[in-house]
């Protein structure tokens, strides 16, 4: 089923339908539909539907009562068919309804109709050709009521569902009705992109063609491009003659005869008038009368006044009631400037008035229209959400019962017919119909201060939203992690459960290193970072960062090399924000190599701290190297597909760098790796004289065990400030292992992790037979446990319950109490 | 959900916790009950954890004195600044790591530890 024409995207898009122009065009448009012919080629029909709807067709133009009855009673035949091919032949059957109705200008009967087929069709998931003549259709209806957004939206979708199923020629008319739609709007820039994108899309069709070039000729002249303007109606011109139209041909003459007059060329403006009226001879004083204008405009350029004021007096005696709005504006135009040089005040004011009000009622409607365009491409460009916020601060009008319904034409041509006679047969009877009625344009009643303020608001929300969602994703993850750590922690779990778990706990983290991500750059775009300045130990953070990293790249068989050979000791900074931004390279770089070698490196450089990754991986084309910094920017989509990933880690780093007043920059070579280097302002700390790395990987470590993590946390939190270093282990195996990794002087054990054991003097023994001195935790022991500690070779005992700065006392104030084993005993709460 | 979350993780480490459904709930609990700890969600229905935490320092007893950890999705830049300011001992932002709670627990009784025992 073929839909759709000149006609039926002039009534689409045109609001009140003001232009007369755009009526011819709409004309053309529906002849064009008819020459490229279709059937309904539905095989499984029973031969009485296909008839209604070939007849509700070839009714449509002209008589879409009929059209109407015709396809009502399709759609009564449509239950015959059976179940496989029912829904469609329905839908096309309300479809036909819905367009009919919109001819009569009964929008509101129209509007359910295509609501309904959308849905019926919509319901089998599809993307099929009647969709998209529906979303058109939907277009038009929106275009009709007024909302121009939603119109537009319409349009998109319809040049999608096409776009998809390869129709390029409905695809070509989905986009030349965006472009009446802006044209209406005054947008023309826009409309020219549009009109000259469908040239794109298709250009086998002349009528099309003519429409294009119709249109675009306009708008080339509304902008002043008078030398393209006149080059496009030329091309119209020929298209004319090619599809062979008088009408459009006396159309287009006029057109060109006027774009003439307003170059002020007399001579070549009066060719084309003679050349129209040739072309409009057969057609009646209605195609003619627009030409007395121009003869007149001509002759008033010309400098014979009188001939000029003859003339267009002439016009409004024998105005044609069915001139168009748009005509009788030219007139009164060139009215006001005849009379005014013939010096006549009164008729010139009388005109001027008259085109005041033409004026006032074009413009609103074009502002209007504009801004709810404007609304919309920000909408269409943007998130659901603030396409409902949108939608919902649409614009309200007032809209008086119109007397102006400048009818173009929907027709829906049918059947296949000779072009010639039916392009004719059909564009008379057209003519016939326009209605000009009268002149109230619907008066709109446009809030635009709403609409501006619900626009600035849907740019703020972009924010708020990416906060609050950020907000509402956390708290279910508090739900997955926190269980999936729960189940982690309980050792009896199954191994494959374990496994299973783990991958759960691994994706749950993935997704909170995301929503972190993006929290940071909703952060940092509205300028609410804050950047620590505290000492720290560089040296120990980038060891740090570089030993998470260590594991994950030999897992993928790729070197790590940290070389902190010249790299500063303390530094001034925010340690959390520079390992954020190492972190952010590093993952960065191990995601994209594959074999060799990651390094990351900290360099002092006087002035500078130059942190550097520098890898062997897939490199980055030299036009990129900019924009991989932008917020969700990889190097192309085939990149994101590949290697996963937001596109945020660089854009974070950037920002980060920047806050603290340095910068990142990145060099390349494709194929052969990146070096990512940040460049940060070195402030140098004193920091301890010993270099140390930390609070472990001295030869002086407390080893803390602990079974239970809360009380392993409470010693460490007493402890730690008393000793040189300290470290945690949760059973004996691992205080073994931590032992073996060196460092370790001394070992402080937990009544509750000796308990645990089955076998406590079994375990009692072990922690005894350490070559570490141990002190061991215990409520209150008898004379007899004494015994078997010290038999079992615990070095020393500590009765609990004991307050924290006693035990830190204990273990740390030089006392007789730390040599005597048995004898250091018993001390109590303060 | 959260309180679920919250007290499976307890479990591992071998602690009991009582559950409160909103702030005027927990306060009558802290009021009838002695707990060793306190962790308080930002956002509740009613009266939210600010409030509550300001009535629970409030407090003319030993109890206003009690550790309140605070527990939050909300990841305002100063929320750290305003928790702490306000009384609380410590922030966790959700998702809490198991790790986070025990360590922030931990540091928090043994801060008290000087004046308390350690179990």
């Amino acid at each position: 089923m073929r839909r759709g024409g000149a006609e039926d995207v002039a009534r689409r898009s045109i609001p009140g339908g003001t232009r007369a122009r755009a009526i011819a065009i709409a004309l053309l448009w529906l002849a064009a539909l008819l020459a490229s012919g279709a059937a309904v080629a539905d095989p499984g029909a029973p031969a009485s539907f296909d008839e209604r709807v070939g007849a509700a067709k070839a009714a449509m133009l002209g008589d879409p009562a009929k059209a109407l009855a015709e396809a009502q009673r399709a759609e009564r035949a449509a239950y015959d068919i059976d179940a496989s091919q029912r829904a469609t032949a329905i839908a096309t059957a309300e479809w036909l309804q819905g367009e009919a109705y919109l001819r009569m200008n009964r929008i509101e009967q129209a509007g359910p109709q295509i609501d309904k087929a959308l849905r019926r069709v919509d319901s089998q998931k599809t993307s099929s050709k009647l969709v998209g003549d529906l979303l058109l259709s939907r277009g038009a209806l929106k275009t009709q009521s007024a909302e121009v957004a939603a119109a537009l939206q319409s349009y998109q979708q319809a040049y999608r569902v096409f776009q998809k199923i390869g129709e390029v020629r409905s695809e070509a008319i989905a986009v030349i009705s965006i472009g009446m739609l802006y044209e209406e709007a005054k947008d023309y820039e826009a409309a020219l992109k549009y009109l000259r994108q469908s040239r794109d899309i298709y250009s086998g069709d002349p009528q099309l063609l003519f429409s294009v070039s119709s249109s675009s000729a306009i708008a080339l002249q509304e902008l002043h491009r008078f030398g393209d303007a006149q080059a496009e109606f030329r091309r119209a011109l020929l298209l004319s003659r090619q599809i062979r139209s008088s009408v459009l041909e006396a159309r287009t003459l006029r057109n060109i005869a006027r774009g003439y007059l307003l170059e002020r060329n007399v001579p070549a403006a009066n060719q084309s008038i003679r050349a129209g009226l040739l072309a409009a001879r057969d057609d009646g004083p209605s195609r003619q009368s627009p030409f007395v204008t121009l003869m007149a405009w001509s002759a008033r350029l010309d400098g014979k006044i009188d001939e000029a004021t003859r003339l267009i007096t002439r016009f409004f005696d024998t105005v044609d009631p069915d001139a168009s709005a748009l005509d009788l504006r030219e007139a009164h135009q060139v009215a006001y400037d005849i009379f005014k040089a013939a010096g006549n005040q009164t008729e010139a004011l009388a005109h001027l008035e008259a085109l005041k009000a033409f004026d006032d009622k074009t413009s609103t409607l074009a502002a209007s229209a504009n801004t709810a365009l404007a609304a919309a491409r920000f909408d269409f460009a943007s998130q659901e959400l603030k396409i409902e916020k949108l939608r919902r601060a649409q614009l309200q009008r007032d809209i008086d019962d119109a007397k102006l319904h400048a009818r173009t034409q929907r027709t829906i041509f049918g059947g296949l017919a000779i072009a010639g006679g039916i392009i004719v047969g059909l564009l008379t009877f057209g003519l016939v119909t326009i209605r000009r009625s009268r002149d109230e344009v619907r008066a709109a009643n446009l809030d635009l201060a709403e609409t501006n303020a619900a626009l600035a608001k849907a740019l703020a929300a972009k924010t708020e939203f990416l906060a609050t969602t950020s907000h509402e994703i956390r708290t279910p993850l508090n739900g997955i992690l926190g269980m999936t750590q729960v189940m982690l922690a309980d050792s009896a779990i199954d191994p494959a459960v374990r496994e299973r778990i783990t991958v759960v706990h691994g994706a749950g983290v993935t997704m909170r290193a995301l929503v972190d991500d993006i929290l940071d750059v909703a952060k940092m775009e509205t300028g609410n970072l804050t950047i620590e300045a505290v000492p720290f130990d560089l040296r120990a953070t980038l060891t740090e960062v570089s030993r998470l990293w260590e594991d994950q790249s030999r897992a993928r068989g790729v070197r790590f090399v940290l070389d902190l050979a010249e790299c500063p000791a303390f530094i001034v900074g925010d340690s959390g924000r520079l390992r954020q931004i190492a972190f952010n390279l590093l993952s960065n770089a191990l995601k994209f190599t594959e074999q060799g070698t990651v390094t990351l490196r900290a360099v002092d450089e006087g002035e500078w701290l130059a942190l550097s990754v520098a890898d062997s991986g897939i490199g980055i084309p030299a036009d990129k190297l900019d924009l991989i910094f932008e917020s969700f920017r990889q190097v192309d989509a085939g990149t994101t597909r590949k290697f996963g990933g937001t596109g945020l880690g660089l854009a974070i780093c950037r920002n980060l760098a920047r806050a603290m007043h340095g910068d990142i920059s990145v060099s390349s070579v494709s194929g052969t790796g990146s070096t990512f280097t940040v460049r940060l302002p070195l402030v140098r700390a004193n920091g301890p004289e010993m270099a140390q790395p930390g609070k472990e990987g001295t030869d002086d470590t407390l080893l803390i065990v602990d079974r239970n993590p809360i009380s392993r946390s409470m010693l460490r939190a007493v402890l730690e400030p008393r000793a040189s270093a300290v470290a945690v282990a949760a059973s004996i195996e691992q205080a073994i292992e931590r032992i073996a990794q060196g460092g370790v002087a001394r070992l402080l054990i937990d009544e509750a992790t000796i308990r645990a054991n089955p076998d406590q003097e079994a375990a009692l023994a072990q922690v005894g037979a350490l070559d570490v001195p141990s002190v061991l935790l215990w409520t209150t022991p008898s004379a007899q446990d004494q015994d078997r500690f010290a038999r079992a070779g615990i070095d020393l005992v500590i009765a609990k319950p004991i307050a924290g700065t006693t035990l830190a006392a204990r273990l740390f104030d030089k006392s007789a109490d730390d040599k005597s084993p048995i004898s250091g005993l018993v001390s109590q709460a303060a | 959900m959260n309180r679920r979350v919250v007290k499976d993780m307890l479990d591992v480490a071998g602690a009991t916790m009582t559950g409160a459904e909103s702030a005027e709930q927990g306060l009558e609990l802290i009021e009838a009950n002695d707990y060793a700890i306190v962790l308080l969600d930002l956002r509740m229905p009613g009266m939210d954890g600010f409030e509550a935490l300001r009535r629970i320092r409030a407090r003319g007893d030993a109890k206003a004195a009690l550790p309140v950890i605070i527990l939050t999705a909300d990841t305002a830049v100063d929320l750290r600044e305003r928790c702490l300011a306000d009384g609380a001992d410590d922030i966790l932002f959700k998702p809490v790591a198991m790790d986070s709670l025990f360590d922030s627990i931990g540091r928090t009784l043994a801060r008290g530890a000087d004046n308390g025992m350690i179990l």
